[in-house]
């Protein structure tokens, strides 16, 4: 279990930095290659594998403007404080936010068992959440004219998901092209596209300082609105996110990254114990797994938790151990051509995986993606590609 | 909170977490299966079974054997064996005295077996 829980960390490591790299793709990418053969049944495997490649994740998301669609809303606060020359502050608050949300999801795991159990079936009640937060979405708007640019968005995405989810007959792997056209090609054309103002990251370790009953009371505010947000298929991170901002108002960067750093680890860590236990995988990578038979999901609770302890700690430690070194070498490279490179890169990866029909569909969901950025709307709204899918055909 | 007891706090987790995990794993007591029942609920769980040998055989310094209760056997595999607990096996199977063998319960080639940790010769 030890040699699976490190093996995984180091994988994951270098899977979470390569930018737009979904851990979806990572699972199909181990379909094709066969490598279950090399590591049969490996349950703890995917699970360490999981949750470094998420942590490791917030790097080049911080640095390359490219999103994981799991950790859509972590993006604007840390690239505010990005622009302001304090990756290395902004990466330190997702390592702590990781953390203590990692603990606090353990912690309230038996709380989310009854809840579950006690919810199980009610598909009233997420239908009436999936509507909700839609609704909340045009509700939160100032006027009229921003309320229709809102709809016209969910509608668009909502059809593209119908589309290419639900009546899809031509395109191979429809979520990975459409995650990557409407969270990840967009920004890349913004950030390659705009002028860019260079900006050097401090390096000082001793400068970054956290108060730590802070960081404890976000990382459990986004443990328990991870756990809610859990029992609704559909729902990411993300719209947890959106939730507490709503509910609590005028978040701090940091509060930002701490609350959803928090949020994006516990909602991981409660998909697996939902498949554990109740069979119903809440993340996508895991279903594709449990769909081709290649793990068999455990439930031994203790060695779960155990796994999600070391893990965490031993990418904290690598990640901690070389974050310096990468802040040295961002502040050389020229970040736009990095961006180009990504750009190429992502769509040679839909190519491959699923040819050249897929183009055009990636195309369709850029321009879809790039409405928010444009009309200056959250982009967390683009959920209605899955959402919508979800209401309609998968309750 | 800063860098420097991050580390402190990363340190702490690590070790209490391995500490527990030595504890569990010292303190196990793995569920004792018989031969004559369905034990297929128990697949990749560490279990102890307890039998006759039988059809031993040293491939490669892997020993395979069945342990056997009447009629009903199950395939064992004992990787990397020393010649000291071979010895102690082969007296075993040939003056046909009890054994229980402890390991993980598996599948290979869609049959079950067991891959040996630790054995008692009863």
């Amino acid at each position: 279990m030890i040699f699976d829980i490190i093996l995984g960390c180091f994988l994951g490591f270098i899977f979470g930095l390569i930018p737009s790299l979904h851990i979806n793709f990572i699972s199909y990418l181990f379909l094709y290659f066969g490598l279950f053969l090399v590591f049969p049944d490996k349950f703890y495997f995917f699970l360490s594998l999981s949750i470094s490649q998420l942590i490791t994740s917030y790097l080049p998301q911080t640095f390359f403007s490219v999103p994981n669609v799991e950790n859509i809303m972590n993006l604007f606060p840390l690239q505010r404080l990005f622009l302001k020359g304090e990756a290395l502050k902004a990466i330190f608050i997702t390592f702590v936010g990781s953390f203590f949300g990692a603990i606090f999801a353990i912690l309230l795991l038996p709380f989310l068992y009854l809840l579950f159990s006690s919810l199980i079936g009610f598909h009233f009640f997420i239908s009436f959440a999936i509507l909700f937060v839609l609704l909340s979405f045009v509700y939160y708007q100032e006027n009229l004219k921003e309320r229709i640019i809102v709809i016209f968005i969910i509608l668009s995405s909502g059809l593209l998901g119908i589309l290419t989810l639900k009546y899809n007959v031509f395109l191979k792997e429809s979520l990975f092209v459409c995650v990557v056209g409407l969270f990840t090609l967009p920004l890349l054309f913004k950030s390659i596209f705009e002028k860019q103002t260079r900006v050097f990251q401090k390096i000082n370790l001793k400068e970054i300082k956290l108060n730590l009953k802070k960081s404890m009371i976000f990382s459990f505010m986004g443990s328990l609105a991870s756990m809610f947000i859990i029992l609704v298929p559909s729902f990411s991170s993300s719209q947890a996110g959106t939730m507490v901002s709503r509910i609590k108002r005028n978040l701090s960067s940091e509060e930002y990254i701490l609350l959803f750093s928090s949020i994006s680890i516990s909602a991981l860590i409660f998909s697996y114990f939902l498949a554990m236990f109740f069979y119903k995988p809440r993340l996508g990578y895991f279903a594709i797994l449990l769909l081709e038979k290649q793990i068999i999901p455990r439930t031994e609770i203790f060695f779960f938790i155990i796994t999600v302890l070391l893990s965490v700690c031993l990418i904290l430690f690598i990640l901690k151990s070389i974050i310096k070194d990468i802040i040295v070498f961002i502040n050389k490279q020229n970040l736009t051509k990095i961006n180009v490179f990504i750009l190429i890169f992502s769509i040679v990866l839909v190519f491959l995986i699923s040819g050249i029909k897929a183009l055009p569909i990636l195309f369709l969901s850029a321009v879809i993606g790039y409405l928010p950025l444009h009309y200056k709307k959250s982009r967390v709204i683009l959920m209605a590609y899955i959402m919508i899918p979800t209401l309609l055909f998968y309750l | 909170m800063t860098f420097k007891s991050l580390n402190i706090y990363l340190i702490i987790l690590t070790v209490t977490s391995l500490f527990i995990l030595f504890l569990y794993t010292f303190f196990y007591t793995p569920l004792e299966i018989s031969l004559l029942e369905n034990n297929t609920l128990h697949l990749e769980k560490v279990v102890s079974v307890s039998g006759n040998l039988k059809n031993l055989e040293l491939k490669e310094n892997n020993l395979f054997l069945e342990a056997c209760n009447y009629s009903k056997c199950l395939k064992a595999v004992y990787f990397n064996i020393s010649k000291n607990n071979h010895e102690l096996l082969n007296n075993a199977y040939l003056y046909n005295k009890q054994v229980k063998l402890t390991g993980k319960y598996t599948l290979y080639n869609k049959k079950e077996e067991i891959i040996i940790y630790k054995f008692e010769v009863k």
